[in-house]
């Protein structure tokens, strides 16, 4: 009787934290050179998940607290701090199966939420290995770029970097076609613990990915028509990683 | 017909799968549970997962005959099933439910690292895309900088970064031109840059990164890649009238060298140099070096024009530039530069002085032809040695030498005189710094300057007397201080302990001229040794940021006088405090509050007591009484920049008092012009205000712009023996500025400019004169072709019959298809304006002047980059 009531505990225990008793860490490196600039501009970024949020956050102040590890350890559960409130970060709910994302318009900052439906990936029979883990090459168009992806289904979890996510194993690799995006896995860290993964979105102010298209558009064809006191004009670019304005 | 009906149903037969995941234990469907579909021999070719009912469903990919369909979820145990494609049937639906068993163990923990590559981080720098700025008309790098959002040229070509001051141009991040930065901005070709970076915080000494924080920014040029090592550009340029315009520019680029050197020659009123003899622009070669060097009284630009400088410029001048940076080995870099400048300025100017005070009425008036001739050869260096990662020792130093030869003509009323004077200007200075970083958030410095600056000046008049004024002013100086830094979390600290010491020699002699109330000569010498502690404080919390500085100085003072009987020795303590808080209210605006008490002390131009030539009709002393000026301004402004909705706005004001001032004692009759400088009690007090806001409106596809200025201040003077005279002057200026964005090739801009002088004197009626100045531009940019033209109205004064002027201006310039050179059109002031009539008043005078200007040219000239 006894015996049954621990088994019952313990299942009970398990089945609700089934999906919560795993944290993965990946940090990556996160390159992007865009056509009009001279240099390609390399940053670390870092992967958190824990079985019903991720956030990537990528580190360009150089203050993120992940490059000297703390850790906190209260109540039983470990929580990440990310110092930094001036790295960009983006979030993703696996239960809502929404990505939130700050995207800006001239500096100005918008939460921008998008579906995990976005992805079109077709799987490819090509193979490489990275970081010991065998993984499988997968490819898509996404918003006006060509994109390689190598997953790997020894770690069977639907994530990715950046925006990045629904192939049946960690993605750890992706890059565009034009060279002008590139993500490479340089740590994997997981562990059998459950942690937060912290929000500071305020999710009910995101707006959609067409809504901020919207926007976008017309403040680019705004700023084709503003000049400064020297005779000078800026523009803000049709397409950053993703294409905002259409052509 | 029917053949091709079944063929098409076979091509098109589509079979899904289709099935439910579920726990073994609970019987409970399994949400997001990676459905792998993989051929016979183990690849994967498709997936998919469950939903939140543990349902799946998809579309088997085509000519696959049998699959083999798996789970994969982190909790359960996968499980695997196949499927085999029947023969002959077009459309199926296969069926499988799962049923998996929970893993028990654990997850297998890992933790894999690769080796690290290096990023780049950027922190405190803006970087620039300037494709999207460039509209081709650029041909320097002035030019592309001028268009970037944030970048402001001031009028004397220094650059300020959103409000704060360019110290330093970089290219590729290499200092080749320290504070000479002018040599690049209007000689490097726009071409070869492919980038812009703009880094705030900037300081010369990479250590002080992170622990001093700096109001200084520096501008980086990025290069082209895959140039050859050699480029550059050549013009060429004649015109008419006898105008000529030669320029030659060379950039070399390779691994231990950089390298750029300019040659020009011009006679348009151009100027490429970073040096200014024309009007009273600050020169900002000479920014840091303030402190360091003395007067020339005889030979300063006291000549102020409301017209841009290359109007009144009737120049012939020659300027080359030779700038080196080698890097000599790992940790040790040099830095060389030689400048030489020579210029023949003429100068014809008409002035009719009415003065009025009291019941007096005199009345002025002068005309002088003159003949400038500066020369300057300018040698600067800087040897840096990185010992390590925590220490750098630099050693920086320049040599100057500057000659200016004037000779005029002219008559002072009906009295004709010749001048002829020379001034030379020697100046040395060398800066030793050794810093050492030694930890993550302090530092120490220890900085040993010297500097010596020679001024001989000499001046000859003949009217009816033949008078030599002769003139020395020496300066030497020496400075050692130590300097302690650190940064903590959310506060800066800023400790300086040093000496300085500072030696003026005053040597002047009139010939010619007896008086029996004031000496002719003066023999001074002023020596102030200072000790002083410095402290800086800095503290910023969330939305609010706080700073005080406060320094003590310790004085001793020495001031030997032939012309007084007793030598003045005394020894003060001041201090200079000063407080700031500033409240950031949002991410777009921000309200700061300052203020600021200082005491400084004379400078060599106020002590001497003995009367000075300084032109055909001017003596200048001092009745010099030792007190320290004492100063306290407070200031406010509030900032919004909202750049999304292309809205600036700021308001600003400030007031000021100063307890101890200089007083004008002038003696004025038609031939002579005494003006003796007292310092006392002045209680003066200055009030200002101020308003800029920028918006852009979609409507009008242009943008306004809106600046005014209110100023007020006090001042007092004594005129011919009148009691003490309480004065007021009162600025007013208001511009309004529109400019077009337009998509098409043409574009608009127009600017009016309103400004208005009000002095008052106790109960006297008041001199005013309101100027006015409208600016119309028209720029057509096509493909390689474009043309620009530019029109100026100036009233001097809105209520006197002075007539207004018109200026007119306009370039084309043409780059035929496949060609290498482009072709120039100029046509400057179109319709021969050959003076320019101004006014100017004050609180007892009203003066009336004219001035030559740079005549009507066409100059057609071609230039080539290669």
């Amino acid at each position: 009787m006894k015996s049954l009531k621990v088994l019952i505990v313990l299942i009970a225990f398990f089945s609700n934290a089934q999906e919560k008793n795993v944290l993965l860490a990946i940090d990556y490196y996160h390159a992007t050179h865009f056509k009009s600039m001279p240099t390609e501009i390399k940053v670390n970024a870092f992967l958190t998940y824990n079985g019903i949020h991720s956030s990537y956050e990528m580190d360009y102040t150089g203050t993120s607290s992940q490059s000297d590890e703390e850790v906190d350890i209260s109540e039983g559960q470990i929580m990440f701090k990310v110092k930094s409130d001036k790295n960009p970060i983006l979030y993703k709910d696996f239960s809502s199966k929404e990505i939130y994302s700050i995207e800006r318009i001239v500096l100005k900052p918008f939460e921008v939420k998008d579906s995990f439906e976005i992805f079109n990936w077709s799987l490819k029979d090509e193979y490489k290995t990275i970081l010991g883990y065998k993984c499988q090459m997968a490819i898509m168009s996404f918003r006006g770029r060509d994109y390689v992806a190598y997953f790997t289904t020894d770690l069977p979890f639907s994530i990715g970097p950046w925006k990045f996510e629904g192939l049946p194993g960690v993605i750890l690799e992706v890059y565009s076609l034009d060279n002008v995006f590139k993500i490479k896995a340089n740590t994997i860290d997981v562990k059998n613990v459950v942690a937060e993964v912290p929000l500071r979105f305020n999710l009910k102010k995101a707006i959609s990915w067409e809504e901020f298209q919207e926007k976008y558009t017309k403040k680019y064809y705004e700023m084709q028509s503003y000049t400064d006191e020297s005779g000078g004009s800026t523009t803000i670019p049709k397409m950053k990683i993703e294409r905002i304005v259409d052509e | 017909m029917v053949l091709f009906f079944l063929c098409l149903n076979f091509s098109n037969a589509q079979h899904i799968l289709k099935g439910t995941v579920a726990d073994s234990l609970t019987t409970e469907p399994i949400a997001k549970v990676n459905i792998l579909i993989k051929t016979a021999d183990n690849k994967l070719i498709d997936f998919t997962s469950t939903d939140t009912n543990g349902n799946f469903t998809k579309t088997l990919p085509k000519d696959y005959k049998e699959f083999i369909i798996e789970t994969s979820i982190i909790s359960h145990l996968k499980s695997k099933k196949i499927i085999k494609i029947k023969d002959g049937v077009s459309s199926n639906t296969y069926y499988i439910n799962f049923i998996l068993r929970e893993r028990i163990n654990a997850l297998d923990e890992v933790l894999i690292e690769a080796k690290k590559e290096p990023i780049t981080i950027k922190k405190d720098t803006t970087v620039y895309k300037i494709s999207n700025f460039k509209d081709g008309s650029e041909r320097v790098v002035e030019d592309i900088l001028k268009k970037l959002p944030g970048i402001r040229f001031e009028d004397n070509g220094q650059i300020k970064f959103k409000g704060k001051t360019v110290t330093r141009l970089l290219l590729d991040n290499d200092n080749i031109f320290d504070s000479n930065y002018t040599i690049g901005t209007k000689n490097i070709s726009s071409d070869i840059i492919d980038g812009v970076e703009a880094y705030e915080d900037y300081d010369d000494n990479p250590l002080l990164k992170g622990i001093k924080s700096s109001e200084d920014v520096a501008i980086n040029l990025k290069l082209k890649q895959g140039k050859t090592d050699i480029s550059g550009d050549a013009q060429l340029g004649a015109g008419i009238d006898a105008k000529q315009l030669a320029r030659l520019n060379l950039l070399s680029v390779s691994k231990k060298l950089k390298g750029f050197g300019s040659l020009s020659y011009n006679n348009l009123g151009d100027n490429y140099s970073p040096y200014n003899f024309v009007s009273n622009n600050f020169d900002i070669s000479r920014l840091s070096e303030l402190a360091q060097r003395s007067t020339n009284l005889v030979n300063s630009n006291g000549f102020n024009s409301v017209l841009p400088d290359n109007r009144t410029r009737v120049n012939s001048n020659f300027f080359g530039s030779l700038n080196a940076l080698l890097k000599l080995n790992k940790s040790i870099t040099l830095r060389l530069n030689y400048n030489h400048f020579s210029d023949r300025l003429i100068r014809d100017e008409q002035s009719n002085i009415n003065n009025t005070f009291g019941n007096e009425e005199i009345n002025i008036q002068t005309q002088e032809n003159l003949v400038k001739r500066p020369t300057i050869n300018a040698l600067s260096y800087e040897l840096r040695h990185t010992v390590n990662t925590k220490q750098l020792l630099t050693s920086k130093g320049r040599f100057e030498g500057l000659d200016i030869q004037n000779s005029s003509t002219g008559f002072n009323n009906a009295n004709p005189f010749t001048n002829t004077n020379t001034s030379n200007d020697v100046f040395f200075n060398n800066r030793v710094e050794y810093t050492n970083k030694y930890s993550k958030k302090s530092l120490f410095q220890t900085v040993f300057d010297v500097s010596y600056n020679d001024l001989p000046q000499d001046f000859r008049v003949s009217n009816e007397q033949d008078l030599t004024q002769n003139i020395e002013f020496r300066k030497n100086r020496f400075n050692i201080k130590s300097v302690w830094l650190s940064k903590q979390n959310k506060s800066r600290y800023d400790f300086e302990l040093g000496y300085t010491f500072t030696e003026d020699f005053v040597n002047t002699n009139l010939l010619g001229a007896t008086t029996s109330q004031t000496s002719l000569t003066n023999d001074i010498y002023y020596r102030v040794a200072k000790s002083f502690l410095n402290l800086d404080y800095k503290y910023r919390l969330k939305k609010w940021g706080f700073r005080a500085t406060l320094r003590n100085e310790f004085f001793y003072i020495q001031l030997n006088d032939v012309n007084v009987a007793e030598d003045f020795n005394t020894s003060i303590f001041t201090v200079y405090t000063s407080a700031s808080v500033s409240h950031y209210i949002s991410k777009k605006s921000s309200i700061t509050f300052n203020y600021q008490l200082s005491n400084n002390l004379p400078d060599d131009r106020t002590i001497f007591s003995g009367l000075v030539l300084v032109n055909n009709r001017s003596f200048l002393n001092n009745d010099f009484r030792f007190n320290l000026l004492n100063n306290q301004s407070y200031n406010l402004s509030y900032r919004i920049n909202d750049f999304y909705n292309l809205f600036q706005f700021n308001l600003y004001s400030n007031y000021s008092f100063n307890k101890f001032g200089y007083i004008s004692q002038l003696n004025i009759d038609e031939d002579l012009t005494f003006s003796t400088s007292i310092l006392d009690v002045t209680n003066n007090r200055n009030l200002s205000f101020g308003l800029r806001t920028e918006k852009y409106f979609s409507f009008l596809k242009s943008t306004v712009n809106l600046n005014s200025n209110y100023n007020i201040s006090e001042f007092q003077n004594i005129i011919n023996n009148s009691k003490l005279r309480n004065n007021t002057s009162e600025n007013l200026f208001a511009s309004f500025d529109i400019r077009t964005g337009f998509k098409g090739a043409l574009n608009f801009r127009i600017k009016t400019l309103i400004n208005n002088n009000t002095f008052t004197n106790e109960g006297n009626p008041s001199n005013s004169f309101t100027s006015f100045q409208n600016d119309f531009s028209v720029k057509y940019i096509k493909d390689n072709f474009q043309f620009i033209a530019e029109s100026q109205y100036f009233k001097p004064d809105l209520n006197t019959a002075i007539r207004g002027d018109v200026f007119l201006d306009a370039k084309i310039i043409f780059k035929p298809k496949k060609s290498k050179i482009e072709y120039i059109l100029r046509a400057n002031n179109l319709l021969n304006n050959k003076v320019f009539q101004n006014i100017n008043t004050s609180d007892f005078s009203t003066t009336i002047f004219q001035y030559n200007l740079q005549e009507r040219f066409l100059l057609l000239s071609a230039a080539f980059r290669f």
